[in-house]
C-alpha cells in the first residue's frame, strides 16, 4: 500500500502548513545552491586556462610523478621518499593530480593541474556550503557558498596553488564531518565514521597540520562526555559516553591514518613516528629567509611581528565578510558564555566552539611558536572557509533577528545587502581576472595602496599576462622583426614561463646575461631593476602595480622621465632612486636564413627579412644553454 | 502531551533517540515514546485507529523500504507493543534505533508535500537523470579509453626513432600541432630522453598562391622540406631558429620536418604565416590533412 489512509481530520493545519512551507523553501534554496555549484564548476572549467604558473607547481608536479612511480614500480622507485622537502608533505593532491594528468594527456601537465585544482577548489566551496547548511540551515549554506566563491584570495588560489588550497578544502570538509559527529552525539554511526576517516585522512595527506582536526574531534568528545557526567553527577555516565564515542572516533582516526599513509610513502616507512617528525620540522620551517614588505617596512621573514596575519586577514577579506565574522565571533563567544553551559545547548556550543577554535588556534599557535611567515596569508588559506561559514551564520542570525522585528522589510534588507555584495565582488572578480588573489579590500585602500606596502603578487601569477602582452606588443610594433628575431627574456620569472607563454622565438636567459627584455614583478623589488629603461608592458589592476616588462634594447633614459617612472614604481615605500642602470646591449640576434634553391614546385627562395639593430643576416643564432 | 501535533511526534522521536543514544539509559525506556510516536503519525495521516493493521501498513508504506523490510518493520512494531504490555522482552538497542529511523522517514514523508508531477516535469526529471548518469558513464569510459591519446588524433604524423639517426623501430603517433618542448624528458616511454629522432609529416592545403613564412625553432638539429625540397637545413646540436619566406602555389603540399635530439633540452616548433603582414604562428589544423600511404612513401600527400 503506497498511500496513507484517507484523511479524516487535520488536527494542526497551521503548524503542518508552516512546516511544509519551510521544507519547500529549504528544498528550493538547496536546489539553488546546487545550481550555483554547477555554475561555478562550469565557470572554473571555462576559465582555468587563463591562470598563470606559480612557483610551487613544478615541484608538486614532479613530486606527484615520483609518487606515481613509487606505486607503478612496485615500490622500487623511491625518489618520492627523498624529493626536496616535499617528502615531508603527504601527496594527497599531488598523487591524485598525477593520475588526473595521466588521464588528461596530451593536455600539458600544468594546464591539467590547473583544471584539477579548480575542481578541487569548487569542492572546497561545496564543503563550506555543507558546513554552513549543517549548522545554520539551507539559507546559511547558500550564504556561505556565495561568500566563499566571492572571496578573491580563495578563488584566485583555486587554480594554481597545489598545497595551501587543497589543504583548505580538506580542512573545511574535515570540520564539516566533525560538526556532523557532534550533531550525532552520543552515537557515531559507522557511515559517519567512514566519512570522518576519509575527510580527516585526506586533509592530513596534504599537510600534516590536518592533525588539528583529530585534536578537535578528540577534544569535543571529551567535553561532551564531561558535560554529560556533570549533568548526571555520575562518573559512570562520563565513562560510558567517553568510551562509546572514543571507540568509534578511534576507528575513524585509524582509518584517517591509513588514508593519509596511502598518499605518503615517506611516512609509510615509520607510520607512527614520521608524521610527527614532519610536524616538528614544519613548525620550525627556516628556509625562505628573505626580506618582504609589511606595513610599509621591509622585514625579515624569520622575524615577523605578531600581528602579521591580522593585517593580511584584515586587508584581504571582503569587508562584509570581515564585519560579519568579527560580529559572529563576539556574538558566539557571548552566547557560549551565557547559554552554552546549559545541557540542551551542549551540541550547539561545541559546534560554535569548534568552529571558532578552528579559526583562532592555528594563527595563535603560529604566533606562539614564532613561525616563519611570508607570502601574505597563503599558508593560512585554510582558515578562510570556516571564517566565511561564521560570517554566513552571522548573516543568517541577523536575518532572523530582522525578520522578527521587521516582518515585512527584514528579509528584503538582507537581500539588498547580499545583492550589493554580490554585484560589487562580481565586478571586482571580472576586473582582477585572472589575478583574483592580489586583491586588497577598501579598508586598506585597494591594491593601489598595498603596492610596496604588503606582498601582492608573491606567487608570480602575473608573469603570464606580462609575457603574452609583450608578444602582442612586439607583433604589433615590429611584425617584420618579430618573424626573424630571437628575443632574449630575463627577469625574476622562470624558464617555464617563457616556454609556455611565448612563441619559440623567445628564449629565457639568466638575470646576469645580456637580454632584450626584463620582466619584473612586485616581489623582491624586482620591478625596480632597469628602472631607467622604458616600460613596454605594464600590468595593473585598479591602479595597483603588478608587473612590468622593460625594453633593454633601448638606451637608458635620463633625467626627469626616468625618475618620475621610478618614483611611481617605488610606490608607498618611499625609497629613493636606486636605479641599477645596467648598460644592456641590444642583443636580439637575427634568425639566420639559408640560401634556398630554385625549385620547380612553385618554391622560390626569398631572403629573410632584416634583423634587429641592423645586424647582418647569415649568422645563425645559437641560443639557450642546455 | 498533544499526541497528534507535528511537534509532538518530533519530540517523541527525539526523546526515543536521546534514550537510545544515552549509554547510561536502559533501551526499554524508549518504547513508550515509540508507541506515542506511532500513534501521532497515524493521527497525522488521518487514521482513526492507529492499531488497525491497514493503517499500520499504510504508514509503513511511506518508507522507502523494501517489501521484506516493511514486513520486518511491522513485526518490530508488534514486538514493541507486546513489550509495552509486558508480554515480551524489549527488543535490543539496535532494533529500536532502526525503528526510530523508519519512523523518521514516515514523519518526513507526511510533512513533505507531495511533489507536483505533471508529465512534462516527470519527463524533464528523467531527461536530467539520464543526462547526468549518461554523462558520468561517458566520462568514465572516456577516462579509461582515452581516445585523445590514441595514435589516431591530429593531422601531423610523427614517427619516433630510438636513435638520433632516424633509424631503429619506428613508433607512429598523430598530433594536432608541431610544437613540442620536451625539456630533458623523453617524448614517449619507448624512446630515450637523449639520442632520439623524429620525422613529422603532414599535408598542407592552400586555396590560392601565397607567400608563406615558415619559422623552425629546434634543439637539437632539424630540417624542413616542402614537397621534398629542403628549405631549412640545420642538422647540428644546439638551439636554433630559422625563418624562410617562400611562394607556394595553391593546392596540396607535403611538409616534412626531420629532427634529432642529442643531449640536454629537446624542443621543436614549426610556425607559419600565410599573410605577409602577420608573424608566424602554429599552423591551424584546418589547413592540414593527415598523410596517407606507407611511411616510406615519397609523397604521402599524392593520394589527396
Amino acid at each position: 500500500m503506497a498511500s496513507p489512509p484517507e484523511t479524516k481530520r487535520d488536527p494542526e493545519p497551521d503548524a503542518r502548513s508552516d512546516a511544509r512551507r519551510a521544507t519547500t523553501i529549504d528544498a528550493r534554496i538547496d536546489a539553488l545552491s546546487k545550481a550555483l555549484l554547477v555554475a561555478l564548476a562550469i565557470i572554473a572549467v571555462l576559465t582555468f586556462d587563463d591562470f598563470g604558473l606559480t612557483w610551487d607547481e613544478g615541484y608538486h608536479i614532479r613530486y606527484g610523478d615520483h609518487l606515481l612511480d613509487y606505486y607503478t614500480s612496485g615500490f622500487e622507485d623511491r625518489t618520492a621518499l627523498t624529493y626536496r622537502l616535499d617528502y615531508l608533505y603527504g601527496g594527497g593532491f599531488d598523487l591524485l593530480g598525477a593520475i588526473f594528468r595521466a588521464v588528461a594527456r596530451p593536455m600539458d601537465n600544468y594546464t591539467a593541474l590547473h583544471l584539477f585544482g579548480s575542481l578541487i577548489g569548487v569542492l572546497g566551496i561545496a564543503g563550506a556550503w555543507r558546513l554552513g547548511r549543517a549548522i545554520g540551515g539551507a539559507r546559511v549554506g547558500l550564504y556561505a557558498l556565495v561568500m566563499l566563491a566571492l572571496t578573491h584570495v580563495y578563488y584566485g588560489h583555486m587554480f594554481n596553488n597545489p598545497k595551501d588550497l587543497p589543504f583548505a578544502v580538506g580542512y573545511v570538509w574535515g570540520l564539516y564531518f566533525v560538526c556532523e559527529a557532534i550533531r550525532a552525539f552520543p552515537r557515531l554511526g559507522w557511515r559517519l565514521v567512514a566519512w570522518l576517516a576519509l575527510a580527516l585522512g585526506m586533509a592530513m595527506s596534504v599537510r600534516i597540520a590536518g592533525l588539528l582536526l583529530i585534536c578537535y574531534l578528540v577534544g569535543v568528545i571529551g567535553l561532551w562526555a564531561l558535560r554529560q557526567g556533570i549533568a548526571r553527577r555520575s562518573f559512570e555516565a562520563l565513562y560510558r559516553h567517553a568510551s562509546g564515542l572514543y571507540l568509534r572516533a578511534g576507528a575513524a582516526i585509524v582509518g584517517a591514518w591509513a588514508v593519509m599513509l596511502i598518499f605518503w610513502p615517506w611516512a609509510q616507512q615509520k607510520p607512527l613516528t614520521r608524521p610527527f617528525v614532519a610536524l616538528t620540522r614544519m613548525s620550525k620551517f627556516l628556509t625562505h629567509r628573505r626580506k618582504m614588505p609589511f606595513d610599509g617596512e621591509w622585514i625579515d621573514t624569520l622575524d615577523t611581528p605578531p600581528d602579521y596575519l591580522l593585517h593580511y586577514f584584515g586587508y584581504k577579506m571582503p569587508e562584509l565578510i570581515l564585519a560579519l565574522f568579527v560580529a559572529g565571533m563576539l556574538g558566539g563567544l557571548v552566547w557560549i558564555l551565557a547559554r552554552g553551559w546549559r545541557l540542551e545547548n551542549t551540541k550547539r556550543a561545541l559546534i560554535y566552539g569548534t568552529l571558532g577554535l578552528a579559526v583562532l588556534l592555528p594563527p595563535a599557535y603560529a604566533v606562539y611558536k614564532e613561525s616563519v611567515l611570508y607570502d601574505g596569508l597563503r599558508h593560512f588559506l585554510f582558515l578562510i572557509p570556516p571564517m566565511v561559514v561564521i560570517a554566513a551564520l552571522t548573516l543568517g542570525a541577523s536575518e532572523r533577528w530582522l525578520r522578527r522585528r521587521l516582518p515585512r522589510a527584514g528579509g528584503a534588507i538582507v537581500g539588498v545587502v547580499l545583492a550589493l555584495f554580490v554585484a560589487d565582488h562580481l565586478r571586482i572578480a571580472v576586473v582582477y581576472h585572472p589575478h583574483h588573489y592580489v586583491w586588497f579590500n577598501r579598508i586598506l585602500g585597494g591594491l593601489a595602496e598595498a603596492d610596496g606596502v604588503y606582498s601582492t603578487d608573491y606567487y608570480g601569477e602575473t608573469f603570464r599576462e606580462a609575457l603574452e602582452e609583450l608578444e602582442r606588443e612586439l607583433r604589433r610594433r615590429e611584425p617584420e622583426r618579430f618573424a626573424d628575431t630571437t628575443y632574449r627574456v630575463s627577469g625574476c620569472l622562470g624558464r617555464r614561463h617563457v616556454i609556455d607563454y611565448l612563441s619559440p622565438n623567445f628564449i629565457h636567459v639568466g638575470r646576469n646575461s645580456r637580454a632584450d627584455f626584463w620582466v619584473g614583478y612586485a616581489r623582491d623589488k624586482c620591478s625596480r631593476r632597469h628602472a631607467n629603461r622604458p616600460a613596454i608592458v605594464r600590468i595593473e589592476r585598479e591602479g595597483g602595480f603588478l608587473n612590468v616588462v622593460r625594453d633593454l634594447r633601448r638606451p637608458p633614459r635620463r633625467g626627469r622621465e626616468a625618475l618620475e617612472e621610478f618614483a611611481e614604481l617605488a610606490g608607498a615605500t618611499g625609497e629613493g632612486p636606486e636605479a641599477e642602470a645596467e648598460a644592456a646591449t641590444s642583443t636580439s640576434a637575427g634568425l639566420a636564413a639559408i640560401e634556398g634553391e630554385t625549385t620547380s614546385a612553385g618554391l622560390v627562395p626569398i631572403e629573410s627579412g632584416p634583423t634587429l639593430e641592423g645586424e647582418s643576416t647569415g649568422a645563425s643564432a645559437p641560443a639557450e644553454e642546455e | 502531551m498533544s499526541e497528534t501535533t507535528t511537534q509532538g511526534v518530533d519530540a517523541e522521536l527525539e526523546a526515543a533517540t536521546a534514550i537510545l543514544g544515552e549509554p547510561t539509559c536502559a533501551p526499554a525506556l524508549a518504547i513508550v515514546h515509540l508507541g506515542r510516536a506511532w500513534r501521532g503519525l497515524a493521527a497525522l495521516a488521518g487514521a482513526v485507529d492507529p492499531d488497525e493493521p491497514a493503517a499500520q501498513s499504510a504508514l509503513v508504506g511511506l518508507t522507502r523500504a523494501s517489501a521484506r523490510r516493511r514486513e520486518a518493520l511491522l513485526a518490530e512494531h508488534a514486538a514493541i507493543l507486546a513489550s509495552a504490555r509486558g508480554d515480551a522482552p524489549p527488543p535490543g538497542r539496535r532494533i529500536l534505533l532502526r525503528h526510530v529511523a523508519a519512523l523518521r522517514q514516515i514523519y518526513r514523508a507526511l510533512r513533505t508535500p507531495p511533489p507536483i508531477r505533471t508529465r512534462a516535469i516527470t519527463g524533464l526529471r528523467w531527461a536530467a537523470r539520464i543526462t547526468l548518469w549518461g554523462g558520468l558513464v561517458f566520462a568514465l569510459f572516456a577516462a579509461i579509453a582515452r581516445p585523445w591519446q590514441s595514435p589516431g588524433f591530429g593531422p601531423w604524423r610523427v614517427v619516433y626513432y630510438p636513435t638520433a639517426k632516424l633509424t631503429g623501430d619506428p613508433i607512429v603517433r598523430y598530433v594536432p600541432h608541431l610544437s613540442f618542448f620536451w625539456g630533458d624528458e623523453a617524448p614517449l616511454d619507448e624512446v630515450p630522453a637523449d639520442d632520439f629522432s623524429a620525422r613529422f609529416d603532414t599535408c598542407l592545403l592552400l586555396e590560392e598562391d601565397l607567400i608563406v613564412t615558415f619559422q623552425l625553432t629546434h634543439n637539437d638539429g632539424a630540417r624542413l622540406y616542402v614537397d621534398g625540397r629542403k628549405i631549412i637545413d640545420n642538422w647540428k646540436t644546439g638551439r636554433w631558429g630559422y625563418t624562410r619566406r617562400i611562394p607556394v602555389e595553391g593546392g596540396w603540399h607535403h611538409l616534412r620536418v626531420d629532427y634529432f635530439e642529442a643531449a640536454g633540452d629537446a624542443e621543436v616548433h614549426l610556425l607559419a604565416s600565410f599573410d605577409e603582414s602577420e608573424p608566424p604562428e602554429t599552423i591551424a589544423t584546418s589547413y592540414l590533412r593527415r598523410p596517407v600511404g606507407e611511411l616510406s612513401a615519397r609523397n604521402p600527400c599524392a593520394g589527396l
